[in-house]
């Protein structure tokens, strides 16, 4: 029996590059709305050209970093330099609820597509526009990515070690924080239009994500002059606490041990070293302040060991432990493979791909992953014919006329 | 603190998580949802996490606390004893969300899980969150943030690649899992408004922090490698490597240097300005960024041209090459610090920062304000965060009915 599904019947339009626009779209389309993401031939989203590819062979539908963030979506071309183009572009945004953008700036008003154009066309229109640096302020308009954007909020300077220039974290990291804030954002949106009937403009800055995930560092700042440093892997109230190397090559395992009670365990499934019962260790200021010779000696436990093994005997007697999963590791993961994390999709180009779900589970109304990416323009005559009820001739004029690039 | 009354304002939410998934109810509550925070009659534990106000370790002085539970009411109940849970199933007939992040299985063996609550309350949405799952091999393992967020992938693809691999370190594991579940609640929610039907949303933290590692697994899938780390090098095709960490007169900066038909006018502009300064070397003087093929560039060539930059960048501030870089078009920003933040004028203009009264510290705080704007009802801290059981009397006496006598008579023996 077909369940009604929690957003069957809301209709979202993309204009969106990259992650957090595409994200956002995703985590509304596993839910059953009906998303359909514009592209142009001219400039696919960028992430269609990058790596990794499906067994290593290119092309714009072959990208893994683009499947990931675009599954359950219909997939249309339009060239929005062309009248006609626009023209059914418009037809789309008087048939969705939500609009989600994430281009720069300037991009939407060039086009004629700024909210107010948009609520000609629908008045209870939804539109999020997601960027850098938000829609307002001195510095909107700079262009970046968001490995400039997670630079800026302040995670760079946050990752590394003392005694070396920060390397940061990895990549656009903004994007990891911020299609959270915008789903709750357009799903309260919804919400509130139902009650009200009033529809809005939601302005989102990626750079502003940042800064509240680094909300205490700002205040401590503010009120105690403290600068937040790097402290490599590091916590001020636990030790040991680190990534150790384990057998094998590029194998690690983290350890955090914060209470006597975890350090006691920690001696026990070490079987009770004699290191461990020396006086400079028993407490945790002697550990801290001993930390270099610390990790040293755990290190020598943990090499000796595979990360899964020294997890199994630190977890057994109830220290927090594990595995720093490598790209093989995730999909090996006991744990996400009994929760059903990943499904697997068949992909008219790349044949079964495999998708994480969504972290979290709703008991009445589950997420449903049904359809792989789209390849560029899958959907054209899906949304032509069906969504927007355009007739055969029509659509017919419309290829003729090279609207679809 | 703003007029309108949010987006959420009908909704009310029972906040009885700590600091795995205080975010969750911040959410909400900016969002306009009236939060009730639910803590043990000692005060949550997570007011023991600093930084503290004026570095004073006290309850009531947690900055982690304060960022953490904006727009929140807070009351204090011991939902082990009998007398608790008869009034917080009293409050649940009340409330929309209940959102706990408890060990699996306690709220059940207290008779306070999801069906028993359903009984009470048909369309209540009771959300869930673990580090692992509530059943499974990882059930009952302990979490901390380095182990979580190693086990979703980002710490591996994170740091030097002749050091360990690396995590932020200001914690990012529970925020990711709070904010995941106000996600998974928002979705509970809008279907309940849809159809009336409540449920449960399970919401585990490992997943959370799977989702942070961008597209780590994907390369498994794709190409049955392993993503590595490169630290501050962005890698080009097999080996080559240039630099996009660079030190300056006052700190550091990001700056993508591309080599290939994306290369922005801004690294030619860098050049003539280099030269200007007397700083260009001949070689690079006329080298041509976008004729270029990034994966056929010598290494030499790489290694010289992040040797050339860095010794210029030395010369600058980072605010002056920032300066320069959005008037030019190159990919630069600075690595802000904390105070960075503080005086940054793009967060000033667009009214980023809200002051709220804190009357027991006789001063004002300010915050982070409004995650997002909204043309309707931007979310905002409506008020700051509550001390312990500042709204008991509200709460218990003024909704629920209680007698003065009863609430005394519960705070002696510890229930509230």
């Amino acid at each position: 029996m077909h369940r009604k599904q929690v957003l069957e019947g809301i209709n979202v339009v993309e204009l969106t590059r990259i992650i957090v626009g595409p994200h956002t779209g995703r985590m509304l389309a596993e839910h059953g709305a009906t998303v359909v993401k514009v592209e142009t031939m001219l400039h696919p989203d960028t992430v269609r050209l990058a790596a990794p590819f499906k067994d290593n062979v290119g092309g714009v539908d072959r990208a893994g970093y683009f499947s990931k963030y675009n599954a359950n979506k219909l997939g249309m071309t339009l060239n929005l330099d062309k009248p006609r183009g626009m023209e059914v572009f418009k037809r789309l945004v008087a048939w969705a609820d939500v609009v989600i953008e994430s281009n720069a700036p300037a991009v939407m008003p060039k086009l004629g597509l700024t909210y107010e154009d948009l609520k000609q066309i629908r008045p209870d229109i939804i539109m999020l526009s997601t960027n850098q640096l938000g829609q307002t302020g001195p510095w909107h308009n700079y262009k970046a990515y968001g490995a400039q954007a997670a630079a800026m909020a302040g995670f760079y300077y946050l990752t590394g070690y003392p005694d070396q220039d920060p390397p940061g974290v990895f990549g656009a990291y903004t994007d990891m924080v911020s299609p959270q804030w915008t789903v709750c954002a357009i799903l309260a949106a919804l919400d509130y239009r139902r009650r009200t009937g009033k529809g809005q403009y939601l302005d989102h800055s990626q750079f502003e994500a940042g800064v509240h995930w680094l909300a205490t560092t700002v205040l401590d700042y503010a009120i105690n002059g403290r600068i937040a440093e790097r402290m490599g892997n590091r916590d001020p109230y636990a030790a040991p606490h680190g990534v150790y190397r384990c057998a094998g090559e590029e194998r690690w395992c983290t350890i955090a041990v914060r209470s006597d009670e975890e350090w006691r365990a920690f001696c026990r499934a070490l079987g009770q070293p004699a290191w461990a019962q020396e006086e400079r260790f028993a407490t945790l200021l002697g550990r801290k302040h001993h930390e270099d010779e610390l990790d040293r000696l755990v290190e020598e436990w943990t090499r000796g060991r595979s990360p899964e093994e020294a997890t199994a005997a630190l977890q057994g007697v109830g220290v927090p432990a594990g595995v720093v999963a490598t790209s093989e590791d995730i999909h090996g993961d006991p744990q996400l493979a009994h929760r059903g994390h990943f499904v697997t999709l068949e992909h008219r180009e790349m044949g079964p791909v495999v998708y994480d779900m969504p972290p979290y589970r709703l008991s009445q109304t589950p997420a449903q992953l049904t359809m792989a990416a789209p390849c560029m323009g899958q959907h054209n005559e899906y949304v032509c014919r069906e969504l927007l009820g355009m007739s055969a001739d029509e659509l017919a004029d419309l290829v003729a006329e090279g609207v679809f690039e | 603190m703003t007029e309108h009354e949010g987006m959420l304002a009908p909704y009310r939410v029972l906040d009885l998580t700590d600091e795995h998934g205080l975010l969750c109810g911040k959410v909400l509550g900016d969002l306009g949802a009236d939060v009730i925070i639910v803590e043990p009659p000692r005060g949550s534990p997570a007011r023991g996490i600093g930084p503290f106000y004026h570095d004073q370790p006290d309850p009531e002085r947690s900055l982690y606390w304060f960022a953490f539970n904006t727009s929140k009411r807070g009351i204090t109940l011991d939902i082990e004893s009998a007398d608790g849970r008869e009034l917080f199933r009293r409050l649940v007939a009340t409330a929309d969300v209940v959102v706990e992040a408890f060990p699996p299985g306690h709220m059940e063996g207290l008779g306070l899980g999801y069906e028993a609550l359903k009984q009470i309350n048909p369309g209540i949405i009771v959300t869930s969150i673990t580090p692992y799952g509530p059943s499974g091999p990882f059930r009952d393992y302990k979490e901390s943030d380095l182990v979580l967020m190693s086990l979703g992938g980002l710490t591996f693809i994170s740091g030097e690649p002749d050091r360990p691999p690396l995590r932020i370190t200001y914690p990012q594991a529970y925020l990711h899992s709070g904010a995941y579940a106000a996600v998974g609640t928002m979705m509970a929610l809008f279907h309940r408004g849809m159809s009336g039907e409540g449920q449960h949303v399970d919401v585990s933290m490992q997943e959370c922090c799977e989702w942070a590692s961008y597209f780590t697994p994907e390369w498994w899938d794709m190409a049955q490698t392993n993503m590595m780390r490169a630290g501050m090098w962005r890698v080009f095709g097999p080996a080559g490597k240039m630099r996009m960490v660079y030190p300056c007169q006052d700190g550091y900066v990001s700056c993508w240097m591309l080599l290939s038909f994306a290369a922005s006018r801004g690294q030619y502009r860098l050049v003539e300005w280099m030269d200007r300064e007397g700083m260009c070397p001949d070689w690079l003087r006329g080298l041509d960024f976008r004729a270029m093929d990034a994966s056929n560039v010598e290494q030499g060539l790489l290694d010289d041209m992040g040797e050339a930059f860095t010794r210029f960048f030395l010369t600058k501030t980072k605010q002056e090459l920032f300066d320069w870089a959005r008037a030019n078009e190159l990919f630069l920003a600075p690595f802000s610090t904390a105070k960075d933040l503080w005086q940054n004028p793009q967060l000033a203009e667009r009214g980023f920062w809200m002051e709220v009264e804190h009357p027991e510290l006789g001063t004002a705080v300010t915050y982070p304000g409004p995650f997002l704007r909204s043309s309707e009802a931007s979310p905002t801290v409506h008020r700051r965060a509550p001390l312990i059981g500042e709204h008991n009397i509200d709460i218990y006496c003024g909704e629920l009915g209680l007698s003065a006598q009863a609430l005394t008579t519960l705070r002696g023996v510890g229930v509230i």
